[in-house]
């Protein structure tokens, strides 16, 4: 057994490694001046579109509210672990960024413009017919409503504001806003700056959609799976076309949460020389540049790494798990230059 | 006060606790720099709250936790031809058996302990900071202690800051 002393002493010890901080201050300048900057072009361009769609849109809005609402898409079977079937009604104008799904859930992350020039974000989460109802924090404050003509609550605190829902087939729906905490301090001139906004959360709920199960694709394909390896977890940010970044978990079965054996996946963008970080250059794997080492300070799991077209495919051991046995999976599997986006396919199939 | 003032009297200690969040000191650079970042833009409203370094000390903590990976993520045009370096992994025995237990706790539960045993803060505290529960801050602290096998028979913290 270890003592709290010795965990005092081994964060006090570990804290003298801190870095000297040279030219943060500057750095943090330059990125809030550019933050500053950002705000105030995304603020004219708003309030100049507004203006616009009010002046021409105005018949427009009313015509459409005299529609009725486009009903949410039911799937027309459940969907898989690697599946998604949540989305965003294209037409409502909000944007997805990242998004991911695990066999429990699956959730998007979603931006609203606003006219302040800062996006409403927001999280969407679904869970299946059995999932544990979504409980209230103590100070939080819940309101019965509707949400895509469903009773809904709406949940609100100082810096969070959520609906949840559940439709027909029993899914659990929930939209969560929370707010960049900006506490009243005494002495502060005015309430906080990143203001919730049901108005908004309502759009999003009212949004929200489901469709027919998708296979999420990678820019990996992996063969024989082994020792019942199966698919985990995975978040996908595609956003911009110069950025990707997926995080795929693989899990073994009955891992226990405090010894997890799972293989992580992480595919990001930009060129990689596993040696600059303490990697050993390994055998080519189907034709791709590929170094092999341990993974930081961690002493039971391992590093492969490969350099895949323009994107840095990175496997990150299971403990215990053999170099040959991590070499092996990655050589099973088709690899694809993520640039190559239309070639991705199901890593699991 | 000035931005510049706050930030060269705090500085050292909003690293030292960015270091023990996330181990890395590279990465630690870039939570605080993000932090402060933030906090230059809201400058005027920060600087009038009673204690700006524990508001600092929130961002900060809350950038840790919403970074998905423990090592950080670098993103390079497509177009770039050029090798770039990876952030040097450091040698894999570098210290002792309890920071690496501390190292592959779940990050709320990682956090908890920092904000508890280092920065000497309340449950209630933390759970603010976390904008979580206390009883839920208990919760992280018990099981990561139960993790790093340590004795909480004479752990007289969590009492007395309750």
């Amino acid at each position: 057994m270890t003592t709290l002393d010795e965990l005092r002493r081994t964060l006090e010890e570990r804290a003298t490694t801190a870095p000297d901080g040279h030219g943060l201050v500057q750095a943090a300048q330059v990125g809030a001046a550019r933050v500053r900057h950002r705000r105030r072009v995304t603020r004219v361009i708003l309030g100049a579109g507004l203006a616009l769609a009010v002046a021409v849109g105005t018949p427009v809005v009313v015509q459409q509210r005299r529609a009725a609402p486009t009903p949410a898409i039911v799937p027309d079977r459940a969907r898989l672990a690697d599946e998604m079937t949540l989305n965003i009604d294209p037409a409502a104008g909000i944007r997805v960024g990242q998004w991911g799904t695990s066999a429990s859930g699956q959730w998007l992350e979603v931006f609203v413009p606003t006219s302040t020039g800062r996006d409403y974000q927001a999280h969407v989460a679904a869970y299946p017919p059995g999932h544990p109802e979504r409980k209230a924090y103590p100070g939080q404050t819940v309101e019965m409503t509707e949400s895509q003509g469903r009773p809904a609550r709406y949940l609100h605190g100082s810096h969070l504001e959520m609906l949840v829902w559940r439709d027909a087939g029993g899914n659990q729906i929930s939209v969560e806003r929370r707010a960049f905490p900006f506490p009243d301090g005494p002495g502060a001139s005015s309430p906080a700056q990143d203001s919730l906004d049901r108005a908004t959360l309502q759009k999003i709920a009212e949004a929200v959609r489901f469709e027919a199960p998708r296979k999420i694709r990678m820019p990996i394909r992996f063969g024989p799976l082994r020792d019942g390896l199966r698919f985990g977890s995975m978040s996908v940010q595609h956003d911009e076309p110069q950025r990707v970044q997926v995080v795929m978990a693989m899990e073994y079965p009955n891992t226990r949460s405090d010894n997890r054996r799972q293989i992580d996946i992480f595919v990001t963008t930009g060129r990689r020389n596993g040696e600059e970080s303490g990697l050993t250059a390994v055998p080519d794997i189907n034709g791709y540049r590929a170094w092999y080492g341990p993974y930081g300070d961690n002493k039971r799991r391992n590093l492969l790494l490969l350099q895949v077209g323009q994107c840095s495919l990175e496997f990150i051991t299971s403990p215990g798990m053999t170099r040959q046995q991590i070499i092996d999976l990655s050589t099973e599997a088709k690899l694809i230059p993520c640039e190559q986006v239309d070639a991705w396919e199901p890593p699991i199939s | 006060m000035r931005f510049e003032e706050f930030a060269g009297a705090r500085l050292p200690s909003l690293l030292r606790c960015a270091v023990l969040l996330c181990g890395d000191p590279e990465e630690a650079q870039d939570m605080v720099q993000e932090a402060l970042t933030r906090t230059l833009v809201k400058w005027d409203k920060i600087k009038k709250l009673d204690e700006p370094y524990a508001y600092v000390r929130r961002i900060v903590t809350n950038e840790f936790l919403s970074r998905r990976r423990r090592r950080r993520v670098r993103t390079v045009p497509l177009t770039a031809e050029q090798d770039w370096a990876a952030p040097a992994i450091p040698p894999p025995d570098d210290g002792g058996e309890l920071w690496r237990m501390l190292a592959e706790l779940p990050r709320q539960q990682r956090a908890v302990l920092v904000l508890r045993y280092y920065e000497g803060l309340s449950d209630q505290e933390i759970a603010d900071t976390l904008g979580c529960r206390a009883g839920t801050v208990r919760g992280y602290a018990s099981r990561a202690l139960a993790a790093l096998r340590i004795e909480i028979e004479n752990d007289q913290t969590a009492g007395a800051l309750s």
